[in-house]
C-alpha cells in the first residue's frame, strides 16, 4: 500500500530560550557542529522532550515564517546542524527516553543504547556520542557496517514530525511506493510525494535522497538529513551479540600485501569479519609520533585491522593460512579476544584523526583560514586499487601532506589532506573534487558516511544528473513546500 | 630462571562509564555489565617474567584463581610467552580473604620448581596489596614489594629496586628463591601476537579444585579467612555536597549558576 494516514498530535508547550544575544552568551555551542563552519545566531532554540512538544516547536516557528534547523548531538561534519539566518533551532538533546525494549526517542546517544546478554544495536559510528536521530538522518555507518550494513538496515519504525506539524508513525513494510508515489492523507487533504527512481551506486552511500520505484516510506527519511521531517522516535533492529571475537591488527611491509589480504578475505571468505579497516604508511607515521607506547615495529609500512567472529574450531588455522597466502607474518600482528583489547586497538583509529587535528590546529595559529580536507568517497568492488592509486598520484603530484585510512572493507577510504598554506588549501579543495569525480566515474559515491549537509553541496552535482536532482527536489517540495526544514542542507 | 607469575582477572573499570552496583546479597557487586581484564599490575609482572626468561632462560608458569572466564587472561599471558598455566577454582573459594587466597595460591606453587614468584603489587578491584607478601611468608621465602627494577646478579641473588615516596628508589639485594610484588610502570608490556595466541591455544591450563589443591573446607572461603567481608555500602552523600545531574552541558550550566549565586565569579 502506498497510502497512509498522518496523525494530528495536540501540541504540548515546548521549553525554549529566546533572544540572539542571550543565545550567543549562554548557548553558543548549540550554533555550531563538528564541521566548524561559520554560523549565525538564531533567535530561538527549542528543547522539546517528546513528539507533541516538537509539534509545538514546529508550529510556532513556521507560524513566524522562520526556518528550522534540526540539531541533535552536533557531531556532524558537514554543517547540517549549524545556526543560520532567519531560523530557529530545534534541539533533540533532551529526547533520550527509552520507550520500549528497542524503541527510543531520537536524541538518545548511540553509546547509551543498551546491550543485552543476547542482542545489540550494531551500528557503530566512530563518534559514539552521535544521536540515534542524527545517525538516521545521515544514514551513519561505522567499521562493522562491513558486516551489518549501515543504519538503513537497522531501522524498523520511525515517528516523524513533518514541516506542517503533522506526525507520521510508520513501520517498515507498511507503506511501499506504488505507481511512482506515496500518498499521505490528512484531515484537510493529502500530500502526494512523487517518486522517480534514480541511479544509486552499489556502495554504502549517504549522498542525496534515497529514491527507488519500489521503496519503503521509512527509507525516504533515512539519510534525508532532516530536510523532509524531524525524526522524533525510532524502533531499531538488533543483531545477536557476538560473544566470541578475535581482534587483530596485522602489520605489513608493503601496501600491496595489505590490499591482497583484504581482497583475499572478501573474495573467498573463510571466516566472518565484522570489520576491516586500513591505515596507510602516513597514518602509521602519525601514530608512531603520537603514541610511542603502541610500539609499532620499525619496518611496518601499513596495517589492517580485523574484527573476526571467532566461531568454528579451525578458525585460527584458516586465518594463519590466509595471512601466509598474502606473504604476511603471523608474528607481525597484535591480537586479542577481550573487549579491553579491542578498546586498546581503537587507539589506532583515534590517534589518526586526533593527530591530524593537532597538526592543523598548530598551523592555524599562523594561518587561521586553514583546515583539513577529507574525502568520504567509496567505490564498487574491484575498484579500490584504482581510486587509491589515482588519489595518491594526484595528491603527491601537488606535494601535499596526506594520510589514507578508513573502512577498506567497504572500499571506503578517507584521504585526509593537510594543507600548510592557503595555496595548498586551494589545491586540496580541487583534489577533493577530482577524487570525488573519479570515484563516481568508477561507479561510486561522493559521500559514503558523512552526508552532504551545507558543506558538500557541490559534490552532489558530480554524482547526480539534473534530472535526478530535480526528482529529489520534487520530493522536498511535496513534503516541505515552504522549505522550512533545514534550509540550505543537501538540496 | 624459572618464574611463577600470579595473575588475577578483574573488572575493567578504566571506562569512566562503568557502573558498579551492589548486588542483592550486599556482599557482592553485579558483574553482568562488566568486561574483564588482567589486573593492571599483574600485566607488568607477566612482562617482567617473560623478559627475564628471554634473557636468562627457564620457564614461566602462570597461576590464577578464577572461573572458566579467567582462561582468557591466562591465554593472553601464555600468548605473550608463558609456558604453562594452573587455574584454581572451586565454589568453596568464594569470600576468601587475603590469607585464604594466599593459601590457595600456595597449595599450587609450593610443589613447583621456581626461582622467583611474581605477583602484581595490588589488585585493582579489592586493593588489598597483601596477597603477594602473605604468599611469600607461606612459602618461607624473602620478598620485596612495589618492585620497579629487577636485575639478575647471579644464580643466587637479584638486585631489585623498590619505589618509595617522592620518587626515591630503594635498591636492595635479595636471595633466590624470592617473591616480588611488581609495581606498574616497571616495563612496557608487550601485546600478544596472533602467532602467540595460536601457540597458546595448544598449551595446557591445568585445573585444580579444592581437593586437587589438597585443601580442606575450613582452609578456604569464609571458613578459612581471618577477615570476613560483611557488607558493601555506598558512602552517603554529605549534607554540604550537592550532586549535579545531567550531561556535561547541563552540569556546567548549573555549576556556573551556583558559582555566580555564591559570588565566586
Ligand atoms: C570524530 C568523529 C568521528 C565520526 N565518525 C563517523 C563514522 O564513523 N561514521 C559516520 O557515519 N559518521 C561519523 N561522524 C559524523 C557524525 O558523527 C554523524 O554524521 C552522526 O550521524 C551525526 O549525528 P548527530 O546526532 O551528532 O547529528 P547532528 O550533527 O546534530 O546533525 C546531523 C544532521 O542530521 C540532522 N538531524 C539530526 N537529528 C535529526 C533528527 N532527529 N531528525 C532529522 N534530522 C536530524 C541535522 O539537522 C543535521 O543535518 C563522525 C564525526 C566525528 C566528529
Amino acid at each position: 500500500m502506498n497510502k497512509f494516514k498522518l496523525m494530528s498530535v495536540r501540541p504540548e508547550d515546548c521549553f525554549l530560550v529566546e533572544g540572539k544575544e542571550r543565545i550567543l552568551e549562554s548557548y553558543e555551542p548549540y550554533l555550531s557542529d563538528e564541521s566548524k563552519m561559520d554560523y549565525k545566531p538564531v533567535s530561538a532554540i527549542f528543547f522539546p522532550e517528546n513528539t507533541a512538544q516538537v509539534v509545538d516547536a514546529v508550529k510556532r516557528t513556521t507560524g513566524q515564517g522562520k526556518g528550522i534547523v534540526v540539531s541533535a548531538s552536533r557531531t556532524g561534519v558537514t554543517g547540517g546542524a549549524i545556526g543560520v539566518d532567519n531560523a530557529s533551532i530545534i534541539s533533540l538533546e533532551k529526547m533520550t527516553a527509552r520507550l520500549g525494549e528497542w524503541h527510543f526517542q531520537a536524541g538518545v546517544k548511540i553509546e547509551d543504547i543498551p546491550v543485552t546478554d543476547k542482542d545489540y544495536y550494531p551500528v557503530d559510528p566512530t563518534e559514539a556520542t552521535a544521536s540515534l536521530g542524527g545517525t538516521i538522518a545521515t544514514n551513519a555507518s561505522g567499521p562493522r557496517t562491513f558486516h551489518y550494513g549501515a543504519t538503513r538496515n537497522h531501522i524498523k519504525a520511525l515517528t516523524i514530525v513533518l514541516a506542517d506539524g503533522s506526525v507520521l508513525d510508520i513501520h517498515r513494510g507498511e507503506v511501499v511506493c506504488e505507481n511512482s508515489k506515496f500518498v499521505l492523507q490528512h484531515r484537510d487533504g493529502e500530500i502526494v510525494i512523487p517518486i522517480v527512481g534514480i541511479s544509486m551506486p552499489p556502495v554504502k552511500n549517504t549522498a542525496g535522497l534515497f529514491l527507488k520505484e519500489d521503496m519503503d516510506l521509512v527509507d525516504l527519511f533515512i539519510g534525508s538529513e532532516g530536510t523532509l521531517g524531524i525524526v522524533t522516535e525510532a524502533i531499531v533492529e538488533t543483531a545477536p551479540l557476538p560473544v566470541n571475537r578475535l581482534f587483530l591488527v596485522i602489520y605489513s611491509d608493503t601496501e600491496s600485501k595489505a590490499l591482497r589480504l583484504v581482497e583475499a578475505i572478501k573474495s573467498k571468505p573463510r571466516f566472518t569479519c565484522l570489520a576491516i579497516e586500513y591505515f596507510d604508511h602516513n597514518a602509521i607515521a602519525l601514530i608512531r609520533e603520537s603514541d610511542a607506547l603502541l610500539n609499532i615495529p620499525g619496518d611496518v609500512v601499513c596495517a589492517v585491522y580485523l574484527e573476526i567472529l571467532n566461531g568454528d574450531e579451525d578458525i585460527q588455522e584458516k586465518i594463519d593460512e590466509t595471512l601466509a597466502s598474502c606473504g604476511l607474518d603471523p608474528e607481525w600482528t597484535w591480537a586479542g579476544f577481550a573487549e579491553g583489547d579491542m578498546l586498546e586497538m581503537k587507539r589506532f583509529r583515534h590517534d589518526v584523526p586526533e593527530r591530524v587535528n593537532a597538526i592543523i590546529g598548530a598551523r592555524k595559529v599562523d594561518i587561521p583560514g586553514l583546515h583539513k580536507i577529507g574525502t568520504d568517497t567509496a567505490v564498487p568492488e574491484g575498484q579500490l586499487r584504482r581510486i587509491l592509486s589515482f588519489a595518491r598520484s594526484e595528491v603527491e603530484k601537488e606535494g601535499l601532506q596526506y594520510i589514507v585510512f578508513g573502512h577498506i572493507g567497504d572500499n571506503h577510504l578517507h584521504v585526509n589532506m593537510l594543507p600548510r598554506s592557503m595555496e595548498e588549501l586551494k589545491k586540496a579543495e580541487k583534489l577533493h573534487i577530482a577524487i570525488a569525480e573519479e570515484s563516481v566515474r568508477l561507479g561510486g559515491t561522493v559521500s559514503a558516511e558523512h552526508g552532504i549537509g551545507r558543506l558538500k553541496k557541490d559534490l552532489l552535482k558530480i554524482q547526480f544528473t539534473e534530472g535526478e536532482l530535480a526528482a529529489m527536489k520534487s520530493v522536498k517540495d511535496a513534503l516541505d513546500p515552504q522549505g522550512v526544514l533545514n534550509p540550505g542542507v543537501m538540496l | 630462571m624459572n618464574i611463577v607469575v600470579c595473575v588475577k582477572q578483574v573488572p575493567d573499570t578504566s571506562d569512566p562509564d562503568t557502573e558498579v552496583h551492589i548486588d542483592s546479597t550486599g556482599r557482592g557487586v553485579d558483574e553482568s555489565k562488566f568486561s574483564f581484564v588482567i589486573n593492571d599490575a599483574d600485566n607488568y609482572a607477566v612482562e617482567e617474567a617473560i623478559r627475564l626468561k628471554e634473557k636468562h632462560g627457564g620457564e614461566v608458569t602462570v597461576v590464577n584463581i578464577g572461573p572458566e572466564g579467567a582462561n582468557q587472561v591466562i591465554r593472553m599471558a601464555l600468548a605473550k610467552g608463558g609456558n604453562s598455566a594452573i587455574r584454581l577454582f572451586d565454589e568453596k573459594f568464594a569470600f576468601s580473604d587475603i590469607v585464604a587466597t594466599a593459601r590457595i595460591l600456595h597449595s599450587a606453587i609450593k610443589d613447583l620448581s621456581y626461582d622467583i614468584v611474581m605477583t602484581g603489587c595490588m589488585a585493582s578491584d579489592d586493593g588489598f596489596a597483601a596477597v603477594g607478601v602473605t604468599l611469600a611468608q607461606m612459602l618461607g621465602i624473602p620478598h620485596a614489594a612495589m618492585v620497579k627494577h629487577v636485575e639478575v646478579i647471579d644464580e643466587k641473588k637479584l638486585k631489585v629496586g623498590r619505589e618509595l615516596e617522592g620518587g626515591l628508589m630503594e635498591m636492595l639485594e635479595i636471595e633466590i628463591p624470592c617473591l616480588l610484588t611488581i609495581q606498574t610502570g616497571i616495563n612496557e608490556p608487550r601485546y600478544a601476537s596472533f602467532k602467540g595466541i595460536r601457540e597458546a591455544s595448544k598449551k595446557e591450563i591445568k585445573l585444580m579444585d579444592l581437593s586437587a589443591a589438597g585443601l580442606g573446607d575450613d582452609m578456604v572461603g569464609e571458613a578459612g579467612s581471618v577477615a570476613v567481608m560483611k557488607q558493601y555500602s555506598v558512602p552517603e552523600v554529605g549534607e554540604l555536597a550537592e550532586m549535579l545531574e545531567g550531561d556535561a552541558g547541563e552540569t556546567s550550566t548549573k555549576l556556573a549558576q551556583i558559582l555566580k549565586e555564591k559570588g565566586l565569579v
